[in-house]
This record gives C-alpha cells, sequence and structure tokens, in this order.
C-alpha cells in the first residue's frame, strides 16, 4: 500500500514537473529559390566550363551579410514565415559589388533570443512568443582575370 | 514561514536562478553551419555555376545529413553546456570520390532556436541542420590540379577586397595521384 502510494507520488511529481514547464522558440528554413547567381558554402565553386574554381583563381570583392528573426507560436511548434529566401539580398549585393558569386556562406544561429524562449512561467503559455536570430554571413567573389603573357 | 511555504521559495528561487544562468549565458552561445574545407562546391539555390542559368533541384532523398549546435543547461545546482562543430566537409570526402567532377547539393538547410524549463532545470539549444544530395557534373574538371586540402586547413585564403593580388607560387600544382585519379 506505501509503495503504490509513492509510486503515485512520484508520478504525480513528473505529471507536476512536465505541467509546470514551459517551451518557446523558433525554427526556419533557409533557402534561395530565386537566386541568381551559385552560392557555395565551401570554399569552391564552379565556371560555366565546369572548371572547379578555388581561392587561387577566385578574388574577394566583398563580404555578403543579412540577418533576420523569425518568430514562433505555441511552443516553437508554429513558424510563421518559416522560411527565410536569401535570394534577393544575394541578388542585390553581388550586383552591387560586381561579384560572380558567393563562398564560403556560413548559417548562424545566436542565443539572442535565449531570455524570450526561457523566460520562466511566461512560456508555460501557447501564444508566448520564441524566435530564432538567424545571421549569414559569406563572400562574394569574382573570377581572377588569366595572367598576362611576359 | 511554515515547510512548505520555505519549500515553495527555495523553488522559486531555485528557478529563477536557473534562468539567471540562462540570460548570463546568452552571447556566448551560437553555432554556425558551412563546410570551408569541402574540396567541392556545396551549393544552395537553383545556379549551379558561374554564368549558369538557374536549373531545378534534384528530386532524391538526401544521403548526407549534418548538424551543429550548441545547449546550454542550467539547474540551481549546476550548469554545463554542449557543442557539436558540423563535421560536414568530412562527410562529403566520405561520400564523393572525386570533387573534381561532382557538386554537393544542399537539399534543405534549418535553423532552430528554443528554450526549455521545468521546474528548477533549464535548457536553451542554438542548431543548424543541412541535408545534401551529392550530384555528377559532366566535364567537370579541376584544370588538371585537383584541389588538395589538408583535413584542418582551407585551402588557401580570400585576401581582403583591396588588397593587391598575391604572386603566383614558383611550383607549379602537380596533379595528385591517388585513389581519386581517374582511370
Amino acid at each position: 500500500m506505501t509503495r503504490t502510494r509513492g509510486l503515485g507520488r512520484r508520478l504525480l511529481a513528473s505529471l507536476l514537473a512536465v505541467a509546470v514547464g514551459g517551451c518557446a522558440g523558433a525554427s526556419v528554413e533557409v533557402t534561395a529559390v530565386r537566386a541568381a547567381y551559385p552560392i557555395s558554402l565551401s570554399g569552391t565553386v564552379r565556371d560555366d566550363h565546369g572548371v572547379l574554381l578555388d581561392a587561387r583563381s577566385l578574388a574577394r570583392v566583398a563580404d555578403f551579410q543579412v540577418a533576420k528573426t523569425r518568430v514562433g507560436l505555441l511552443y516553437s511548434g508554429l513558424t510563421p514565415a518559416s522560411t527565410f529566401d536569401i535570394s534577393d539580398e544575394v541578388n542585390a549585393q553581388v550586383a552591387a559589388a560586381h561579384g560572380e558569386a558567393v563562398v564560403h556562406l556560413g548559417v548562424t544561429v545566436t542565443g539572442n533570443c535565449d531570455f524570450l524562449n526561457s523566460l520562466l512561467v511566461f512560456n508555460m503559455l501557447p501564444f508566448w512568443p520564441g524566435c530564432v536570430p538567424v545571421e549569414i554571413n559569406g563572400l562574394i567573389v569574382r573570377r581572377k582575370p588569366p595572367p598576362s603573357a611576359p | 514561514m511554515s515547510v512548505s511555504g520555505r519549500r515553495e521559495w527555495s523553488a522559486i528561487t531555485g528557478a529563477v536562478v536557473a534562468v539567471a544562468a540562462i540570460v548570463a549565458g546568452v552571447g556566448c552561445q551560437a553555432t554556425t553551419m558551412s563546410a570551408p574545407n569541402a574540396r567541392s562546391p556545396v551549393l544552395i539555390g537553383p545556379v549551379a555555376c558561374i554564368g549558369c542559368a538557374a536549373t531545378p533541384p534534384p528530386a532524391a532523398a538526401a544521403p548526407l545529413v549534418d548538424s551543429s549546435n550548441f545547449q546550454y543547461m542550467a539547474s540551481p545546482y549546476s550548469w554545463m553546456y554542449r557543442r557539436r562543430q558540423p563535421a560536414l566537409a568530412g562527410k562529403i570526402r566520405a561520400l564523393v570520390a572525386d570533387p573534381c567532377s561532382a557538386d554537393v547539393q544542399v537539399s534543405r538547410l534549418q535553423a532552430s532556436a528554443r528554450g526549455v524549463f521545468a521546474f528548477l532545470f533549464a535548457m536553451t539549444s542554438v542548431e543548424v541542420e543541412v541535408q545534401a544530395i551529392p550530384r555528377l557534373v559532366p566535364g567537370g574538371s579541376c584544370y588538371g590540379a585537383r584541389p588538395v586540402a589538408p583535413v584542418g586547413e582551407p585551402e588557401g585564403s580570400f585576401a581582403a577586397p583591396g588588397t593587391p593580388p598575391a604572386p603566383p607560387p614558383s611550383r607549379p600544382v602537380a596533379p595528385q595521384p591517388g585513389p581519386e585519379a581517374p582511370p
């Protein structure tokens, strides 16, 4: 009898722990569906003949940078505008820098939303917003001119 | 104050301490997904090369999955963090034998951040997950010199804009014989 009571208490405590807990956050998919330039997470990219180009044949002309924060609801289960399309930023920044591609693209999620996502008591509420801060960096490059003959 | 009242206060204080520990960790935590050491292009978007037109992405299951994350956990009694660095370049190296004739197309790139608390325990996590598909490039080449990057070292570096171009290497880069060499 005592054992059953102890088990019941533990079960109740576990249920309370879950019920008293909270969660918030957001998730976002990074895309570039309308990009007019090649974008690579590595330091290499190809030219139109299929030749692999790397730092030896590419010149850095500018830095690529874009940052956005998306808000999520319902315990991080729902993120309105859950797609982060970087196409417009890529097309604008690469054209402005007279570049030909973006290499070394890095997608970073920072902890800037931790306070909102972990706010005690409030994130028990399903409509309490969470968020995900995304920073995307890269290098805008263009092909180096071929070396002139001596 | 009664015993139960004291317990409640200590629970509230503990929870506040846990959240304060999370807040103190804000700014220290971040995670990045990239593939600086990968030898083949790791493409996101419809354009596969400089000067090429957009093409639809390949419709296939992604055999290459990798993630980077940072988790920070705190309670009134302790705290800990766990960091997972991306291993995308290594996975690509294992999957793509010849980087000269194959690219990697990213099919999904997901970034997320979450915070959880339950009683006295609080946790935050940030994560970036990538799914990718290798694809052959007909006629792809490395101009006879394969890109060779030792593990852990980026291949070459990009000078800042405006800096004069580096002098050419004194020795030409020879083709690397090995198991990756085409027959």
